[in-house]
């Protein structure tokens, strides 16, 4: 049963069956323990709480009465902190300090969440005082290790209770313990400097404690740490190096006279990179100082090349002959872009990304035994390349060079096909040429949790192209992962509970609400009403059923807009960009906004749909002799419409103001969205006029006279004029000329992709107009009431006789211009598609043509799929429209 | 230069960078989340100055009696982050906790052609106890070394004694 309701999503039902089966035995431990269960699945702390107890009552153990703690610690974080201050945490507080009294805890568990309690309540002396009352044996991990918890715990309580000489001297004795953990450094050097600025000094009472309180202890202590690691033959740890280089830039950004007693920056970073220059890391090591060298930039990059030994007259001396080497003048590389010597003149840009690409090829002979689960040696070579190349495109424009971008890392990937860079870069400039990159063999592979973080890589290039197939089903299995993710982390919050891991508890609960406010989850789930809308509906009866099947609300936004999360991996790609060119937090947050105004438009999209196919059939002034609660419905449901159209309108009016270009994020970082192109294509120009048809159609049957025919003639000929500059964007051609040359203009098939989508909108619309206008057809064989109809009749021509004529035949002669529309649509798409099949591009003139050649075949498969679906979805509509053709014009004469 | 510190939910939003390598796996959400409930000390993740995920470990106690063991479910190190000598870290922190945890041996599987990992092993101290036939499944399946270490509560190194002969993975406890 319990299985069962947990499929269903009703975990409150699995609690009320136990509550029932309790208390028919209520001293049953097994039954309390299941019950207790239920309530974590529901999130029912008060009552988690009360069972826990209940199961301490019947039997005595330790787990029992720390879920009821842990309970009670769940409620002062769910709770305000008043709240939790004073009742939750206290309470949680008394109920520990009763069991340490009677030396009642057992394990590490129950040990740290009494810290953990203290810590909250804000009572770090209590927490210390507890801690150093244990034996260090108490925690795993032994002394003079790294996982060290005994100790770590203290030193952190200390430095945050301000007792930095205590604090520092249990930092510097890990350091000398382990002298490669980061954390440590950092927070032995906050405490030193914190002992600097309060002029601390030992007195009698202190005077065993073994601090660096001054920035010459500390110089001295950092100093012997590399004199220690110098000593090694090998193996020599990163951490001191890196340490040297911290304290340095610490004591510049105090302007302190020691600065000058250490090495100086050209002199410590030259040293990093002679000793740990063919590590991968060696870069992403050193970047954030390498501001410090200032004028001695060109100096330390001249030393470092000369080193390498790499700059013979002769190409043959050129060339890195093993693979430390050539990891070093990576390295080189990496640190010089860094340092912006990579912004070139255009024919510099590209002579060094020639150079490069030779270093890439050449470099991949030293790589010949290696594993295909290895990258290459070479790759960053290449990467380094492309990024060249990538600049020189921003700058010039010119489309040659991302084909030649593409053909080198197709290349690049055969010979190393593990690099996910290589993919993830392909993905990227394959989606900017209007290619789909997994439909031609790129594939990531996204599991689980990457549809969250990596999902951005695949929802948008699948749609921007009408691959909606493959759009439909990454789609479904995304949401799938999301799906189930509430119920399963569910289950693990309570194994928690179970192995009496209580720091993971309030982890999960806080794991689970993120993934349930991503803003990807919701995203999704409004591009799949989409991706259906365009997909699965060919006449006005399955519009409804689907419409109807994804159960919207049109009045009430169900969408927590202030709680959405970003959970995108934007750090995910390489990048050795100067700082000022790597993708800002700036940047981060616009294209987190751009998302939000995204999903807005969807959101209000989808919302109108419903809304309109939700009108009363009835026109309301007819319906006074129907029950009040349709009426009303009615009323409700045609003021949300209004108003979403209205809300609609001023989301795309703000749209057009703010997204007067196509945004471009640096390249490690997002996609912009399609809004750009929908603002710029007139797409929410024209479903806005297709919206306010339905009204015109609900409105004309009124008598209150909202509006006339006229209104619905004018809107006609705004529909059509919108409708001129929507074929006119998709009918600008996929191959055009630009820059001396032919181009592949991605924007044209996005604009198809967005006016299909518009068409299939603009169906359903007319669907529901003919339904509103249904009771104004000439009766034929329809069954009503008599009475009913008599009503309608009489209506009908008392009130707009004459209108009702016009408003047939304006609707007429809408669903004949939509049809043209619909035909123009395809016809530009097919000379499109006939246009791709037929020509080359003309790039025969640059050496890597044959590569080149071959990533043209691959955008021609691309768009011959994206050419297949986009017709089939408009012929879909095609027969849609056909199916609401009034009855008289669709029966031989 | 690594920050060791125990591996959290938040950690799966950015662990791409060592997760995008074909080597290592992407499991649903459950899998991790049973080894935070469950051995949350044997989770571990080194994280770079520059807050980079360097790799992670995964890993669990069982058995019973002489067989009660550390075992090392998954390591793996971002492509970025090799030949630093992490894998060695990670492996010796999980060793420290099985020893606190008084096990007998630490074991691990892994895969017959990764030799580049055997040999890794092998010089941690770790011995080939058997081999499992056809224990990852794909095409076609392929033998993994079950490698064993003996800790210190094995004095006489009971546990690392090879088998002869093969074994079949419904076999492997």
């Amino acid at each position: 049963m319990t299985m069962c309701y947990r499929e269903l999503k009703r975990p409150e039902m699995i609690a009320e069956a136990y509550e029932k089966a309790v208390k028919k035995e209520p001293g049953n431990e097994e039954l309390l323990s299941h019950l207790f269960m239920a309530y974590v699945r529901c999130g029912n702390y008060t009552k988690q709480q009360q069972t826990a107890m209940a199961l301490y009552k019947v039997a005595p153990k330790n787990p029992y009465y720390f879920w009821a703690v842990m309970s009670i610690v769940m409620q002062a974080h769910m709770s305000d902190s008043k709240l939790s201050c004073t009742m939750y945490l206290p309470l949680a507080e008394r109920m520990i300090a009763k069991m340490v009294k009677e030396n009642k805890l057992e394990g590490e568990a129950e040990l740290k969440l009494y810290i953990m309690v203290l810590e909250k309540s804000g009572k770090r002396q209590q927490a210390l005082d507890f801690v150093n009352g244990l034996l260090e044996a108490s925690f795993l991990g032994t002394p003079g290790s790294r996982w060290n918890f005994y100790l770590t715990k203290k030193a952190e309580l200390l430095l945050r209770m301000e007792r930095y000489s205590e604090s520092n001297a249990i930092y510097r004795q890990l350091l000398l313990d382990d002298p490669d953990q980061w954390q440590y450094y950092q927070d032995y050097f906050t405490s030193m400097f914190a002992l600097v600025d309060i002029n601390w000094t030992p007195d009698e009472t202190t005077q065993s404690v073994s601090c660096d309180y001054t920035v010459e202890l500390a110089l001295v202590f950092i100093e012997q740490g590399i004199a220690r690691e110098e000593a090694k033959s090998s193996k020599k740890l990163r951490g001191p190096y890196l340490a040297c280089l911290e304290l340095l830039q610490l004591l510049l950004k105090r302007n302190h006279s020691a600065a000058s007693r250490l090495a100086s920056p050209l002199e410590q970073i030259k040293q990093y990179f002679t000793i740990f220059g063919d590590k991968n890391c060696c870069f992403s090591d050193i970047s954030n100082y390498l501001y410090m060298l200032e004028s001695e930039t060109d100096k330390f990059l001249a030393d470092i090349l000369t080193s390498l030994g790499l700059n013979g007259e002769n190409t043959e001396d050129m060339l890195a002959k093993e693979p430390k080497i050539m990891q070093r003048h990576v390295c080189y590389l990496a640190v010089s872009r860094r340092l912006g010597k990579h912004c070139l003149s255009h024919q510099e840009k590209l002579r060094l990304a020639e150079e490069l690409i030779h270093r890439h090829r050449e470099g991949l002979t030293l790589g010949t035994d290696l594993l295909t689960t290895d990258l290459q040696y070479s790759d960053n070579y290449c990467l380094l390349a492309v990024h060249l190349l990538y600049d020189a495109w921003c700058e010039s424009g010119d489309q040659l060079l991302l084909w030649t971008i593409c053909a080198l890392l197709e290349s690049a990937l055969k010979s190393s096909p593990s690099n996910f860079h290589i993919k993830l870069l392909l993905t990227k400039i394959y989606s900017y040429l209007g290619i789909y990159g997994p439909s031609v063999g790129i594939k990531l592979e996204l599991r689980h949790i990457q549809f969250d973080t990596l999902g951005y890589m695949c929802f948008h290039p699948a749609l921007k192209v009408g691959h909606y197939s493959a759009w439909k089903s990454v789609l479904t299995e995304a949401l799938l992962f999301f799906s189930t993710n509430f119920k399963d982390t569910s289950e693990y919050i309570i194994s928690a509970y179970k192995y009496g891991s209580f720091t993971k508890v309030y982890e999960f609960v806080q794991f689970r609400q993120r993934l349930n406010d991503s803003l990807q989850f919701a995203l999704l789930n409004v591009e799949k009403n989409i991706c259906d809308l365009i997909l699965e509906t060919s006449n006005h009866q399955s519009a409804e059923k689907v419409l109807t099947s994804m159960d919207i609300d049109p009045i009430i936004d169900e969408c927590k807009w202030e709680d959405l999360r970003d959970n995108r991996d934007l750090d995910v790609m390489l990048t050795w960009d100067p700082p000022h060119s790597c993708l800002t937090h700036e940047q981060r947050h616009l294209s987190f906004t751009e998302q939000k105004q995204w999903l807005r438009l969807r959101n209000l999209t989808v919302r109108a749909l419903t809304a309109a196919m939700l009108l009363p059939a009835l026109p309301l002034s007819h319906e006074s002799t129907t029950s009040q609660a349709v009426n009303g419905g009615g009323t409700n449901m045609c003021d949300a419409l209004l108003s979403l159209h209205d809300q609609l309108k001023q989301h795309v009016e703000e749209l057009e103001t703010e997204h007067t270009c196509e945004r471009r994020y640096s390249l490690q970082g997002p996609f912009c969205t399609l809004i750009y192109p929908f603002v710029t294509g007139r797409h929410g120009a024209l479903l806005l006029q297709f919206l306010r048809v339905v009204q015109c159609c609900f409105f004309l049957q009124d008598d209150t006279g909202k509006l006339e025919t006229s209104d619905l003639q004018m809107l006609t000929l705004e529909i059509d004029e919108s409708m001129k500059l929507v074929i006119g964007r998709v009918s600008e051609g996929i191959i055009v000329e630009g820059n001396g040359q032919q181009q592949f203009s991605a924007s044209t098939l996005t604009q198809a992709v967005l006016a299909v989508e518009t068409l299939s909108h603009g169906c359903l619309l007319l669907g529901v107009c003919d339904k509103l206008l249904q009771p104004l057809r000439p009766v034929t064989g329809r069954k009503k009431s008599k009475k009913k109809e008599e009503t309608v009749q009489q209506a009908v021509t008392s009130v707009i006789s004459i209108t009702t004529t016009q408003l047939l035949s304006e609707f007429s002669s809408l669903l004949v211009r939509m049809e043209t529309f619909a035909q123009e649509l395809l016809n530009a798409v097919s000379a499109d598609a006939i246009s791709m099949e037929m020509q080359q591009l003309n790039l025969k003139t640059t050496p890597s043509s044959d590569m080149i050649e071959d990533v043209w075949k691959k955008a021609q498969f691309s768009y011959s799929l994206s050419y297949k679906q986009i017709r089939d979805v408009i012929e879909t509509k095609r027969k849609y429209l056909a199916s609401l053709k009034p009855q008289s014009s669709k029966q031989p004469h | 230069m690594t920050t060791l510190r125990p591996f959290t939910c938040d950690d799966m939003f950015r662990f791409n960078n060592v997760n995008l390598d074909p080597l290592t796996e992407t499991y649903g959400l459950s899998f991790y989340m049973q080894y935070l409930a469950h051995w949350p000390e044997y989770f571990l993740l080194a994280e770079a100055p520059n807050e980079d995920i360097m790799g992670y470990i995964m890993g669990k106690s069982e058995g019973h009696g002489e067989k009660w063991h550390g075992h090392v479910t998954a390591l793996t190190v971002a492509p970025e982050y090799r030949r630093l000598g992490l894998a060695a870290t990670f492996m010796s922190a999980l060793e420290e906790i099985s020893e606190k945890k008084r096990a007998y041996f630490v074991d691990l599987f892994v895969r017959v052609s990764n030799k580049v990992a055997v040999d890794m092993y092998k010089q941690l101290g770790y011995s080939v106890y058997r081999r499992v036939l056809e224990y990852y499944s794909g095409d076609p399946d392929e033998d993994a070394f079950d490698m064993r270490k003996a800790l210190s509560m094995d004095t006489e190194g009971k546990s690392v004694i090879a088998l002869q002969h093969p074994v079949r993975p419904e076999d492997v406890e």
